[in-house]
């Protein structure tokens, strides 16, 4: 693919970004950040209170890539066979099976959104993990694949009973964990009660322009976008640098108010994490006009790439988010870039 | 009647106590030798002034001083019966056969404020002939005139004999003034390195170079143009100001900790411009112009460093 397509590409990017914008409030930064992960082909967590817009965000991402959309409800009784087919009587008054939503769109299946995934039983995880480790699935005595999908899960922070915590190996296999929080800005909230425009999901949606995106090319322009940002050595190093400091923050002089940085780490991120970390870097740097990345490259995604991979001593896991905002700001103040 | 007569004896013993010492014959000069030592001031004197006379006395045979007569601590001098306002304070006495030595010291209490004379009144020492007792003479110290006054006493004293460059009518010791000129001096003199210090562009002092100035001297004197170094040191120097890794983004930490940075915050945006461009983008290319900016950039981060103003002509920008 010629670097003209790639530009092509950012135009068309930056015209979804602006589609979906228009119909979510005050969500920028999130929407950036969803559209980073479309073109790094990574899963995403996505983070936040109920009743904040991240189904309406998600369904006016696909509606703009194009390709299914599918989504279910995580709950405690749900089986990993809910995932694949149900069973029904028909008119006939025979049973019927149908397949269920990860198959319902077959290979176009694009975006999967599974709402509330820690309500969820570890054996209906285990299944989303391999779907969105391999992009396959075997069902019906045959092999599925879902070369073009991406997965939304969204865990619920606020309640915990009837939860199982996604464990550390599964939060890994997410190349995002993003935050979503009700807009500050007066306006903004005032607009999102009285502008009647947004009490309707469903028609606000219909607003975004359809298939912006080629959903069956995302493949070939996230690999190309890989390939085209460069990374100097400096940052090779920095990067490095940012890893070490992720497994052993106080080596880097990080320090966190009441916390003994010492014990706060059992596991630090993961290769696959800092890799992931890059792809992203690279794709804001893409989507920023650039052909290399940059240290504020990595700022803007290093929180929501790296936070949800650290595994906490037990003792400081109850104040995960607010520990982990610190200590991933607190990294990127104390580990130089130069 | 022996009663009487020992009455009388010590009547008159006590008669000869007070009487005036001026009524006695003076001692012929072959039997003594009187040398004063007078203080070199004569004018100017001002109340708590001391006044140190000493006086060389050599009594010969068959003469011998009475030790009686001579002063005591704690006479006031009158003068018509009204007191002088000099005292004695101290008297020394060094006694060597017939040689004696006296060194008086007297102050002055008076609190006269127009031009008057003072003087230490004559004194009368009194000798006796060891050969014949009831022969007692006298031999008189002359007065010393001084004047408790900045103003000369006409017919006394000649001022114009007693002026120095040291020691006015108003001074009286001049080594206390002496060492106060020196130690003014010396205190303006440091107070001047200080001030030259804190108010000027460049460090003088040894060991207050901190970060910038040390930079920008070593990249100066450099022929060669290195701009990826320069710009990694001045990254360190932000950074170590800031105690934080400084990006664009978070400059306001570097204005926290110090708010003169924020008078170049134009230049610290292109300054980030360029070690992006050169660092990260590989966009830009070892550049004199770029180079010699960033000099001149490196040296206003040493006046931000040392909170001194940076006149907006001064800012200077460049394209990249």
């Amino acid at each position: 693919m010629a670097k003209k397509n790639l530009a092509d590409w950012l135009k068309s990017a930056k015209h979804l970004e602006k589609e979906i914008t228009n119909v979510i409030l005050g969500q920028d930064n999130p929407i950036r950040l969803i559209l980073i992960s479309i073109f790094a082909r990574g899963h995403v967590l996505l983070e936040g209170d109920v009743g904040v817009g991240k189904t309406t965000m998600l369904r006016a991402v696909a509606r703009g890539i194009g390709g299914g959309y599918e989504r279910i409800e995580g709950t405690i009784d749900l089986m990993p066979n809910d995932l694949i087919y149900h069973t029904y009587l028909g008119d006939d008054g025979k049973p019927h099976v149908d397949k269920g939503p990860v198959l319902r769109s077959g290979e176009d299946l694009s975006i999967f959104f599974f709402n509330e995934i820690n309500r969820a039983r570890p054996q209906v995880h285990s299944l989303m993990l391999r779907i969105m480790a391999e992009k396959t699935l075997s069902a019906f005595n045959k092999e599925y694949h879902f070369p073009h999908l991406v997965v939304f899960a969204d865990r619920n922070q606020v309640e915990k009973e009837e939860t199982f915590e996604i464990p550390s190996a599964a939060r890994d296999r997410f190349m995002m964990e993003i935050p979503i929080v009700i807009p500050s800005d007066d306006k903004l909230m005032t607009d999102l009660i009285f502008d009647t425009k947004f009490h309707n999901a469903d028609k606000l949606i219909s607003q975004v322009e359809p298939d912006i995106l080629n959903f069956n090319e995302l493949n070939d322009v996230a690999t190309e976008i890989q390939s085209n940002v460069d990374a100097t050595q400096e940052l090779e190093k920095y990067a490095l640098n940012l890893w070490k400091a992720t497994i052993n923050p106080s080596s880097f002089n990080v320090k966190i108010s009441d916390i003994d940085v010492k014990r706060l780490i059992i596991s630090g991120s993961s290769p696959r994490g800092i890799s992931m970390m890059m792809k992203c870097a690279r794709v804001n740097a893409w989507m920023n006009n650039r052909s290399s990345v940059l240290p504020e490259d990595i700022h803007q995604i290093f929180h929501e790439t790296i936070a949800h991979r650290l595994v906490f001593n037990p003792v400081y896991e109850l104040r995960r988010t607010e520990i982990a905002r610190e200590l991933t700001t607190e990294i990127i103040n104390k580990v130089s870039a130069h | 009647m022996h009663r009487l007569v020992f009455l009388l004896i010590i009547l008159n013993v006590n008669l000869f106590a007070f009487e005036d010492p001026k009524n006695f014959p003076d001692l012929n000069e072959k039997y003594f030798k009187l040398s004063i030592t007078e203080p070199d001031q004569k004018v100017g004197y001002h109340v708590g002034d001391i006044i140190k006379r000493q006086i060389n006395l050599i009594v010969n045979e068959p003469y011998s001083l009475i030790e009686e007569s001579l002063p005591i601590v704690g006479y006031e001098k009158r003068y018509r019966g009204q007191l002088l306002g000099i005292t004695l304070q101290e008297v020394k006495k060094t006694n060597q056969n017939n040689i004696h030595k006296l060194d008086l010291t007297y102050q002055i209490f008076t609190n006269n404020v127009v031009a008057k004379p003072a003087f230490i009144t004559a004194d009368y020492y009194r000798v006796i002939n060891k050969n014949k007792p009831e022969e007692i003479l006298k031999i008189r110290v002359p007065e010393l005139t001084i004047a408790v006054s900045p103003i000369a006493i006409f017919g006394d004293i000649k001022v114009e004999e007693d002026m120095s460059d040291f020691r006015g009518p108003l001074l009286m010791n001049k080594e206390k003034y002496k060492e106060l000129i020196i130690e003014s001096i010396l205190m303006a003199i440091i107070s001047i390195i200080f001030l030259f210090y804190v108010y000027t562009r460049f460090t003088i002092l040894p060991g207050f170079k901190k970060i910038f100035l040390p930079v920008y001297k070593k990249y100066k004197k450099r022929s060669n143009i290195e701009t990826d170094k320069l710009i990694i040191e001045l990254h360190q120097g932000l950074n170590k100001i800031s105690n934080s890794s400084i990006f664009e983004k978070n400059l306001n930490d570097l204005y926290k900790q110090n708010p003169s940075f924020k008078n170049i915050d134009t230049e610290l945006k292109v300054f980030f411009k360029i070690s992006n461009n050169m660092l990260f983008n590989k966009a830009l290319k070892n550049d004199g112009e770029i180079f010699s900016w960033l000099l001149k950039f490196c040296f206003h981060c040493h006046l931000c460093e040392k909170k001194l103003p940076i006149k907006s002509a001064d800012i200077n920008l460049i394209k990249i």
